[in-house]
């Protein structure tokens, strides 16, 4: 089912094209991944999704219902966890996490018990009665994360909730969307990361510039710039013992390279070659010493697409 | 509901802003105390008055002449004035005029009391005249009665004279001690810098991106506007009566007998201050310009409403442009009506401030509705 559908979408300011004329459905269920360079245009088009933007042109539809209209009751069922920090450093993470959630209906004991069940699943229930003044970054940033759980939203959005955090604090992050996913949210996840595009989601669109100029799962994307793969091979003798034209013959390679010891031999993706190659080198008593397959990755789409690198 | 969320997390940050509370309750009771000594002098209606030099012609029929004499030595035992007679009343008045002398009194052949005096000694001049005007009232009343009811004239004659003093006392009522007066225009003064701190509320929501946290949510715009104003309305409030107990039971000032009505003005001019704040933030973006122009507002409001120094020191043409102060309305309510228990300026002054407050307040209110972000 359709959670949101977004049509023929723009927003400029002033000359800038913002979001250039969009179309995008989210399916519940999935995690949605929007990557993209800074500048393309992922907070504009979530910020016109929640409503905080007006758009020139176009329509979304969240929960089947125009956004703008029945306001409230779309807005009951999204949580966001904004790209910059929006949690009260003079509160403490309760009463962060509790002012937001009685801002969405809950009351009374329902509070408390929410808010801490979002600050634990953020890993945060020890710091409960603590403000986030002192916090480092990434507990900040898991705390902004809970303000927009308590409620149990059935959607949920998340604009580049990593961003300048560390490796631990990310990985909680990245584990929390998966379990939130699991639990049956619907996640729009933007970033400019495209490990984590790429770890996450079901789906991604790629946004340069204001469009969504390539979308699919990971594998769709990365098949449409490339429909080879490349199977690196060191050698433990040196290389020329090694009958290149040889391997030429194996059903599915494309193209052979070579320098010092190391062979790279790309093949065809649709046909699996890896044991045809590996008897090869066996049969001809060549050593392999090492073997790294490696495929395009969203880096490479992206650079195929834009010409440019995803970050600069 | 979501307006009394609001609130009570608007009063949360109040309460908890350090230097804020600093600011409102700690600063204005240092200040009453530091101003309220420090500057007695202008107040004070103790009895040294240090030396004080009258000169006098006396050419009144003899009933008239004998009461002034008698006059002459009550002030001369009471407050020190030494009173010095002299036959020629050109000289005198000359001196006076050229600033020799603070005041020569003149009492005619045709019973008229004249009082001539040098503006230079304000002080001076207006304490002569002040007991002049009493002898006056007296002696008209001695004659009076000696006309109609001869066997009181021992007890008339016999009356204290009144305490002359203070600068009030001109009008004859309630003296204002120092610590008096600054108890009411260091309050007044406060009150007027939760301008800041709701000025602060708005722009916090904004750099925090809270705001942006606010609007996703179920809210509706009127709730969080209506909650942050209540919120800050009602701290204020509670600060300046914090001051205003204090400055009352711990300083002693004397806030008059209507403690509601003195409250009634707090709440106005809490409101106008706190609408002052909010409406501002909407006009200027930046952060830094807004508490400039807050911090250099107040002061000048202050200084024309008469806050730092009594009205009547100021001088006549900033007495003039003080109108334009609506904390002289607040203050002047205040004055008449612990001093003079006159009401009449109370409701003036809290028609100014919630006139005004309604002016912001509905800029502000217009100008967040149609904010993007
Ligand atoms: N309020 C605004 N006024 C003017 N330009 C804006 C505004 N918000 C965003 N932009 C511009 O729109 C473009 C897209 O920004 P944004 O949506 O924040 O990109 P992203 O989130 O992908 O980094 C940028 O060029 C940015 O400078
Ligand atoms: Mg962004």
């Amino acid at each position: 089912m359709a959670i949101v559908e977004i049509k023929d979408l723009t927003k400029k300011y002033g000359s800038l094209v913002a979001v250039d004329n969009i179309s995008l459905t989210i399916v519940e269920g999935e995690i949605f991944g929007l990557l993209g360079p800074n500048g393309a245009g992922k907070t504009t088009l979530i910020n016109i999704l929640t409503g905080l933007v007006k758009v020139d042109k176009g329509t979304i539809k969240a929960f089947g219902q125009d956004i703008g209209k029945n306001g409230d009751d779309v807005k009951r069922q999204i949580g966001l966890v904004p790209q910059d920090l929006a949690i009260y450093e003079d509160l403490t993470c309760l009463e962060n996490v509790s002012f937001f959630a009685g801002l969405y209906g809950l009351r009374g004991r329902l509070v408390k018990e929410k808010a801490m069940e979002a600050l634990d699943f953020v890993g945060l229930s020890e710091k409960a009665g603590q403000a986030p003044k002192k916090f480092s970054g990434g507990m900040k940033r898991r705390l902004n994360i809970a303000c927009a759980l308590a409620h149990s939203p059935r959607l949920i959005i998340m604009d580049e909730p990593t961003v300048g955090i560390d490796p631990q604090s990310r990985k909680h992050i990245l584990n929390s969307v998966k379990t939130l996913n699991s639990r049956g949210c619907t996640v729009i996840y933007t970033t400019h990361y495209m490990e984590e595009a790429e770890d996450l989601c079901d789906r991604i669109g790629i946004m340069d510039h204001g469009k969504i100029i390539a979308m699919g799962s990971s594998n769709e994307l990365k098949s449409l710039v490339t429909d080879q793969s490349t199977l690196i091979v060191n050698l433990s003798s040196p290389l020329e013992r090694v009958n290149i034209d040889g391997l030429k013959e194996i059903k599915g390679v494309v193209d052979i390279w070579s320098d010092e010891n190391t062979i790279s031999i790309s093949s065809s993706r649709d046909i699996n070659n890896l044991d045809k190659i590996i008897s090869y080198f066996s049969s001809n008593d060549i050593h392999i010493a090492g073997l790294e397959s490696k495929s395009p990755n969203l880096e490479t789409v992206f650079l195929t697409l834009t010409g440019r690198k995803l970050r600069d | 509901m979501n307006i009394l969320s609001i609130f009570k997390k608007e009063c949360i940050h109040i309460i908890r802003d350090i230097k804020g509370n600093i600011l409102m309750i700690l600063f204005p009771i240092v200040l009453i105390l530091i101003l309220g000594t420090a500057l007695s002098p202008l107040f004070d209606s103790g009895i040294d008055l240090g030396y004080i030099e009258l000169v006098y012609t006396d050419e009144a029929d003899p009933y008239l002449s004998s009461a002034y004499r008698e006059f002459r030595q009550e002030l001369s035992k009471e407050f020190g004035i030494e009173f010095i007679a002299t036959d020629d009343a050109k000289e005198a008045i000359s001196k006076i005029a050229d600033g020799g002398q603070s005041s020569y009194i003149y009492l005619t052949d045709r019973q008229e009391i004249r009082l001539y005096k040098n503006e230079r000694y304000a002080f001076e001049a207006n304490l002569i005249e002040a007991m002049t005007r009493t002898f006056v009232e007296k002696y008209n009343l001695y004659k009076e009665l000696a006309t109609k009811v001869p066997d009181k004239l021992e007890s008339a004659m016999a009356m204290e004279i009144p305490d002359l003093v203070a600068v009030k006392s001109l009008d004859g009522k309630r003296n204002i001690a120092s610590m008096d007066y600054y108890a009411i225009t260091m309050l007044t003064l406060i009150l007027l810098y939760s301008a800041s701190t709701s000025a602060h509320s708005v722009k916090r929501e904004q750099l925090l991106k809270t705001g942006n946290r606010l609007l996703v949510s179920p809210v509706k715009k009127y709730e969080i506007f209506t909650g942050q104003v209540l919120g800050a309305i009602s701290i204020t409030v509670l600060q300046g009566l914090t001051v205003l107990a204090f400055s009352s039971f711990i300083l002693n000032a004397y806030w008059g007998d209507k403690p509601h009505l003195v409250i009634m003005v707090i709440i106005s001019e809490a409101v106008m201050a706190v609408s002052i704040g909010i409406g501002l933030s909407y006009v200027i973006k930046n952060v830094a310009t807004l508490s400039g122009i807050i911090n250099t507002i107040i002061p000048i409001m202050v200084l024309l409403g008469g806050g730092y120094v009594p009205f009547e020191v100021l001088g006549e043409s900033i007495q003039k442009i003080s109108v334009i102060s609506p904390i002289r309305w607040t203050n002047q309510a205040l004055f008449r009506l612990v001093y003079d228990q006159d009401t009449s300026y109370i409701f003036i002054a809290i028609a100014i401030n919630l006139a005004i407050a309604a002016i912001f307040i509905i800029y502000a209110s217009l100008a967040y509705r149609r904010e993007d972000v």
